[in-house]
């Protein structure tokens, strides 16, 4: 939080409070009250090295309230205990074990949380791919043989950060503003789902990562293609044009005040939510602060001024970043709208997700094409509000089955470490 | 002053693992005394009686070992573990750290 404060670059809009000092060092107080629309986050009030960057004070309050306050303190740079390694190493005579084995053998409930973890890491790599997946029978009209080539090429590894007026750029595509783009998307299954598997066999879940191998066969790269509309973070509308799984999604459509799936047997409904497809990570490119940037090399992508970058896992990524859960990705930016004109993710050297936006318009919409009229007869469900329900209730064939599986172990093992730890607790507390 | 422009790099590009420096780091629930070395090493002692010891002898995937900022889970007995990184995604990222902790000093 103090030392990894990328986190402040997405979702919220930043305020300079002025000049500070703080452990006698020169900073910057800032405050970051998150966008419109998101009720989850807290307001964050924090002093900023000016020197560093990283947060010397950080409070967060929620709602006026203060949740917590992190601060340092005492603060000394190039101390003579940092110079050499001793301070660094455990102490002599430790025993070591593997950490896992910790977390595998602890009676506080640990072992349990450990499974969620990695069931929720899965199901979360599975809900974020399960979309595209080909199925057993070949797609068709859906699958590709192969992921296109990338003109320019992707950046190799570069030193140096992109300059300030680009970060920027990409922290105010976060302002809502109108933007219309034809969407291309293409995800190759089989690279993704190797490293899934080979990651959970890894950590000993071995049945759960034949599950998630046993899924794609034949031609594993799907396309879609769809054309985006957006005039503010809950007034959207996704038109696809070619498949955008196989459920047969339609239209993704929100007013702001509601929302509508579009399928081609029923219409799901529910309060305005924030578009959740891949897309929007295109148009609201904040995320990409969170990871290491380099390159920043102009160039001109289909007649637009944009620049390239290269983009690794930073300190403030965490687990996903945009639509990314394996890094390294070659980003290109539109030098005018800040959006991704195209963005390749690697697994390895083996490209596993492709997106890219293609005939731009910054063009006030209709505000009427927000909204889907439905017609006399058809069936309209109104969504349970959970997202993993309404979500994995979407995916058809053998992928819906093993994510709404996972869907269901991770509620389980959730009550049972819940059960666990409220069992802990009270004996804690008796003794 | 800064603009923000110039805030938003300063903050995209904070980078602890090129850091040296000591420091106490207050939160809710105690204080850590921290010392972190260039290159990710890192160690943070709490400052309360039976709380743990950590730190790493290797370079993390980027500043994601966190090393202040986050409470760690209190151990339940004296212990050294060796591992990867405590932060999350470093862990899930980074084959080559060796992390430690332990308590019962």
């Amino acid at each position: 939080m103090l030392f990894c404060p990328q986190d402040l670059l997405d979702g919220y809009v930043l305020e300079i409070l002025g000049p500070v000092t703080a452990c006698g060092r020169a900073a910057i107080a800032i405050a970051a009250t998150p966008r419109a629309g998101d009720r989850l986050r807290e307001r964050v009030e924090a002093a900023v090295d000016a020197e560093l960057g990283i947060l010397l004070r950080r409070e967060e309050r929620f709602r006026g309230q203060l949740l917590a306050v992190t601060e340092l303190t005492d603060v000394t740079m190039n101390p003579p205990a940092a110079a050499g390694p001793v301070g660094f190493t455990a102490p002599p005579g430790s025993h070591f074990r593997e950490a896992p084995g910790e977390a595998l053998s602890s009676p506080d409930g640990s072992k349990a949380m450990n499974v969620l973890d990695l069931a929720a890491g899965g199901l979360g790599a599975l809900i974020k791919h399960a979309p595209h997946f080909p199925g057993r029978d070949a797609d068709s009209g859906h699958a590709e043989a192969a992921m296109p080539s990338p003109d320019p090429d992707v950046l190799a590894a570069e030193d140096g950060s992109p300059p300030d007026d680009l970060l920027y750029l990409l922290y105010r595509t976060g302002e809502p503003r109108d933007l219309g783009a034809t969407v291309r998307e293409w995800h190759d299954l089989a690279v993704t789902t190797a490293r899934m598997a080979q990651d959970v066999r890894a950590a000993g879940l071995g049945g759960f990562g034949s599950l998630i191998e046993a899924s794609p066969s034949g031609k594993t790269v799907t396309r879609t293609d769809a054309r985006l509309r957006v005039s503010g973070p809950d007034r959207y509308r996704v038109d696809y044009l070619r498949g955008a799984d196989r459920s047969g999604l339609r239209v993704n459509a929100c007013d702001g005040e509601r929302y509508w799936r579009v399928f081609p047997d029923r219409i799901l409904t529910g309060p305005a939510a924030p578009l959740g497809t891949q897309a929007a990570h295109l148009i609201y490119t904040g995320w990409v602060l969170r990871c290491r940037l380099s390159g920043a090399r102009d160039i001109t992508y289909r007649g637009r001024r944009a620049r390239q970058l290269r983009v690794t896992r930073g300190g403030g990524t965490g687990f996903l970043a945009g639509p990314l859960t394996y890094f390294p990705a070659d980003a290109i930016v539109d030098a005018e709208t800040g959006c991704l004109l195209r963005l390749i993710a690697y697994i390895g050297d083996a490209p596993y997700a492709w997106w890219e936006l293609d005939d731009i318009s910054t063009e006030p919409g209709d505000p009427d094409e927000f909204r889907v009229h439905i017609p006399p007869g058809t069936r309209v469900v109104e969504e349970t509000g959970n997202p993993f329900t309404d979500y994995t209730a979407a995916i058809p064939g053998l992928a819906g089955t093993v994510a709404r599986t996972a869907t269901e172990t991770v509620r389980r093992t959730a009550d049972a470490v819940s059960a666990a730890r409220s069992f802990l607790d009270d004996l804690r507390s008796h003794r | 002053m800064a603009g923000l422009p110039e805030v938003i790099g300063l903050l995209h590009r904070a980078d602890w693992t090129r850091l040296s420096l000591s420091a106490e780091v207050r939160f809710e629930s105690g204080r850590v005394a921290l010392l972190i070395a260039p290159g990710g090493h890192y160690r943070m002692e709490h400052q309360d009686e039976d709380g743990p010891v950590q730190g790493t002898t290797a370079s993390v995937a980027g500043p994601g070992g966190r090393p202040a900022g986050q409470s760690p889970r209190r151990p339940r007995s004296a212990s050294t573990t060796a591992g990867r990184s405590p932060c999350s995604s470093a862990r899930r990222t980074c084959s080559t750290v060796t992390s430690w902790r332990y308590s019962g000093r």
